[in-house]
């Protein structure tokens, strides 16, 4: 790829982009492959067909990295096997309490909740329950274990956050929501460029803002705030993004 | 010591193919693409083709050489000349097997 762009930037001829198939290979897979994979499609243009087998290859990649054993910046530790698993739980289970929740969700001013309804509420929070657990579980080992990568804040934030989620499923108020937005602005900010790109780390930040906005409209209109549904619809498939996204920790600078 | 394709998966008839073709000498990945269209019939997807690439070159099978340009050519390495034998002459020998049987059942 870096070879795309010195093309772009010396040649007079007409600018060269790389395939927009390929963006979606993970960066240490186009850093290696990149160039020539560009090169083999220039060669010979991908037919339909193709396309669907790159796709499939970029999943591939991204499931099943070919790393050098010998690299110690790419070994992945039980501990960051167990972090991602418990995160993407988290999200997902996150995910069922919210869609569940919106599914059974009767019209603001209906009344009481027919019996059926309010066994799928009652499930739909016990997700939610179970996926701040899993959640602050996560980040108290990710705080546990990468503290030298993430510095003291980084840790800090990352059990502000899992304690603010399991204080605000228990009905935690203003005080979790303070604690969840606290911890996740540091939590992103540190994180960000060690355990995470920026992208993922941004959509963290975007997401647990529109939450916390929404949760406090929902509150402000008296409980008839629907938008709080929509926001808490996308936090669970950030955290299953934040969990895929989460790398291998590099440690911190000498003078950081 | 060899190590067997089928534990590469899904990918271990392309990665076979592969190694065939590098068996020829050093080839960069449209050239491998080409020729192992040649010599068994079957395309190889971009996707499968660097997917099998990948996992050969992890195991020690192939090894890549100086780019050419944009080109990086692949080579075999004695591990993977050695595990490409291994696998013909274990073809080789079902083959013969099979054809056998069919003679002797007509």
């Amino acid at each position: 790829m870096a070879a795309i762009a010195r093309r772009r930037a010396g040649s007079a001829g007409p600018v060269e982009h790389p395939p927009a198939l390929i963006r979606l290979y993970p960066a240490a897979w186009r850093a290696r492959y990149g160039d020539e994979f560009a090169e083999l499609l220039a060669s010979r243009p991908p037919s339909v067909r193709d396309r669907l087998d790159i796709v499939f290859g970029a999943i591939d990649a991204r499931v099943h990295p070919q790393r050098d054993p010998n690299d110690a910046s790419e070994t992945r530790s039980p501990g960051d096997r167990t972090i991602r698993a418990l995160l993407v739980l988290a999200g997902a289970l996150l995910t069922a309490w919210a869609g569940l929740g919106a599914s059974q969700m009767q019209p603001w001013d209906s009344g009481p909740l027919p019996a059926s309804s309010e066994a799928m509420m009652n499930l739909a929070w016990l997700a939610g329950f179970l996926a701040s657990i899993v959640l602050c579980g996560a980040l108290l080992l990710l705080a546990l274990l990468y503290d030298r990568s993430v510095g003291p804040s980084g840790a800090v934030g990352a059990v502000l956050l899992g304690s603010g989620l399991l204080f605000a499923s228990l009905g935690g108020g203003m005080l979790a929501l303070g604690m969840l937005g606290v911890g996740t602005a540091l939590f992103s900010w540190h994180l960000r460029g060690r355990l995470l790109g920026t992208a993922p780390a941004a959509l963290l930040v975007a997401t647990t803002t529109a939450v916390i906005v929404a949760f406090l409209a929902f509150l402000a209109g008296g409980g008839q705030d629907p938008r709080i549904l929509l926001t808490l619809l996308a936090y669970g498939p950030t955290w299953m993004i934040v969990g895929l996204a989460l790398r291998a920790p590099a440690p911190l600078p000498a003078n950081a | 010591m060899t190590e067997p394709l089928g534990e590469i998966g899904r990918f271990a008839e392309p990665s076979l193919f592969i190694l065939a073709s590098l068996g020829e000498g050093p080839k960069h990945g449209y050239a491998i693409m080409t020729d192992v269209e040649a010599i068994s019939g079957q395309h190889l997807g971009p996707g499968t083709l660097y997917a099998a690439l990948a996992r050969l070159e992890r195991r020690g099978l192939i090894e890549a050489l100086a780019p050419e340009d944009r080109r990086r050519p692949y080579r075999l390495t004695g591990l993977g000349a050695t595990t490409l034998r291994t696998q013909l002459e274990g073809l080789s020998d079902f083959a013969k097997t099979g054809l056998r049987r069919l003679e002797g059942a007509s």
